[in-house]
């Protein structure tokens, strides 16, 4: 039996008749920065596919799947019993569990299903054990209420809120290494409350809506026109949610939840010019949006 | 000077912490991945949720039932979904739980989804959860599908009154409540609605012991309109203002209201009076 020859890539096999192709062509770097090590694994340790499914439970099909990033981005408690059934070969549980989370946002996947696999597997009260970095518990502590009130403005439920904050500082003190790394690390995680939230939130035409907070709008409460001011509300928050992401985040955090502007820098890790200038240009399309009779010194659009 | 857009983001402000219905949320929300927020928020009904959604099914119920068009409906109950509908609303209002059930499901049967999300918040506050998730399914329309730009059907509210921007039953439920706030809009109109509710509550029955129906009485239609002519009416766009008892300008002929009498009352003779529109 001859051995087919060796698709790119791949390491020379030992034993013949093995057939494990080539990682699938656009696989992304943070895929096979796990998946690389785990094949290379693989087949250092001379077992076969059949060994392997022995060994791990899994079936054939699927480990082959998985050793290719082939189908679909792979679960973490499949992940991690491959591992298992390489007895991990050297790597570190913690290493590859980031590298996992990292190359799961490559691959696009929601967050919510990130973290739902990490709960599957036990991972997810990590971020409740006392056994965190100082500095991540600092961050957290500092920016947690803020970030409630972002996820509320969009999401409502303080259940559903408190929900999604937690999966956010869940997956930030995975990706804690990468964030510290990042150029800014409250930008960093800022953008993981932002797709986290917006991905949970309702939407209107494949658009977060921010439509419903027109139901607990201070102004409501005072107002002698509640239908009218319920119209306003609904209006000026659908214009909103068209904003481009920057203008939106910093509208919400300033007018809906009455943020200061440095606390708004702040959160948002970017500085507190750029607030301000950001703020104005929203502002202005708002303006230009609502009111297009009224147009003050903006270039119209 | 404040532009009208700095005025109009002042008012943008929301309170520190809205307090949302559990069932209202997770209506309006397809989009949560099942398995995030089932065990956060399914949980079995508790005396607090039981509560909030009995205190919506009378907020839902008394608007609907506080509607001018909705009075006139009445009269066709049996026939127009939405009558029937209307009342369940009052039976509701007035404690007849069972018979209010009864005519909702008649409504829900004939298509009116409103008459669905009433039984799901009456089964929710009972504490029938696997009642309530049923019709829940029944009043939310097809589920997951992000729906652009199509017209959303007046599911709950008739034609007539088109609340705000987005008709959606959750929605509007929530603009109910919001208008609950202000009790003097609902003082006015509370005079027919009271006269309406007594009147339903004593005239509807259950005829038979054998027959678990109830049915209102014979007269019930121009009793309905009688009470809701002769009380005083809200504001512009009211059809009611002839002194004559109303007759609903729409289809209402000798035929379809002698079949009406023959359908509560085989052996009633007497045609309902007409008077020339």
């Amino acid at each position: 039996m001859t051995t087919p020859p060796a698709p790119q890539g791949v390491p020379p096999r030992g034993k013949p008749g093995r057939r494990l192709g080539p990682i699938l062509p656009g696989t992304g770097p943070a895929h096979r920065a796990w998946l690389q090590p785990l094949r290379e694994a693989f087949h250092a340790s001379g077992m076969t596919l059949v060994e392997l499914h022995q060994r791990t439970g899994w079936p054939k099909s699927k480990l082959s799947e998985l050793l290719r990033a082939a189908g679909r981005y792979p679960r973490w408690s499949f992940t991690r019993d491959v591992m298992t059934g390489l007895d991990w070969s050297g790597m570190s549980y913690e290493v590859v569990r980031l590298q996992w989370v990292q190359a799961a946002r490559e691959a696009n996947k929601r967050t919510a299903w990130i973290t739902a696999c990490l709960a599957q597997s036990g991972d997810s009260t990590l971020a409740d054990s006392a056994a965190v970095p100082l500095d991540y518990y600092a961050f957290r502590e500092m920016h947690q209420d803020h970030y409630t009130a972002y996820a509320l403005a969009f999401l409502r439920s303080p259940v559903t809120a408190e929900k999604a904050v937690r999966d956010v500082f869940t997956l930030l003190l995975l990706l804690w290494p990468d964030a510290l790394g990042s150029e800014r690390l409250e930008r960093y995680a800022w953008e993981l409350l932002r797709e986290t939230v917006l991905e949970r939130a309702p939407k209107d035409n494949g658009r977060p809506t921010l439509i419903e907070a027109a139901f607990d709008t201070l102004a409501l409460k005072t107002s002698p026109h509640p239908m009218h001011q319920i119209t306003e509300s609904m209006t000026l928050f659908r214009a909103i949610s068209h904003l481009p992401p920057r203008q939106l985040d910093v509208t919400v955090l300033k007018h809906l939840r009455g943020l200061t502007d440095t606390q708004i820098a702040d959160e948002m890790g970017i500085s507190l010019a750029a607030v301000r200038s950001t703020a104005r240009h929203a502002r202005r399309s708002l303006n230009a949006l609502l009111y297009p009779q009224h147009h003050q010194g903006g270039t119209p659009r | 000077m404040t532009s009208p857009i700095d005025e109009l983001l002042a008012r943008a402000r929301l309170v520190d912490r809205p307090y949302v219905p559990l069932d209202i949320t997770h209506t309006s929300r397809p989009f949560i991945p099942p398995q995030a927020t089932a065990a956060a928020a399914r949980v079995m009904p508790g005396e607090a949720d039981r509560r909030a959604a009995a205190d919506d099914l009378t907020a839902l119920c008394q608007t609907v039932v506080s509607d001018d068009a909705a009075v006139i409906a009445l009269g066709d109950f049996l026939t127009e979904p939405f009558g029937a509908r209307v009342l369940g609303c009052i039976l509701q209002l007035t404690d007849a739980e069972d018979s209010a059930r009864f005519w909702w499901q008649y409504a829900a049967g004939a298509g009116d989804t409103a008459a669905s999300y009433c039984l799901y918040l009456h089964h929710l506050a009972l504490g029938e959860q696997n009642q309530a998730t049923w019709w829940q399914q029944q009043a939310t329309p097809a589920p997951q599908t992000p729906t652009p730009d199509e017209d959303p059907p007046a599911r709950f509210v008739d034609p007539a009154r088109n609340i705000a921007a987005d008709a959606s039953l959750p929605t509007t439920l929530r603009v109910l409540k919001a208008l609950k706030i202000h009790t003097d809009q609902a003082k006015n109109e509370t005079h027919a609605v009271e006269a309406v509710i007594d009147y339903v509550s004593a005239a509807v029955s259950y005829v038979d012991d054998d027959v678990e129906l109830p049915l209102p009485d014979p007269d019930f239609t121009d009793h309905i309109r009688a009470l809701t002519t002769h009380t005083p009416h809200r504001p512009p766009g009211s059809r009611t203002t002839s002194p004559l008892p109303a007759r609903s300008p729409r289809k209402t002929s000798a035929i379809a209201a002698a079949r009406r009498r023959t359908l509560r009352h085989p052996d009633q003779l007497h045609p309902a009076p007409q008077t020339n529109l």
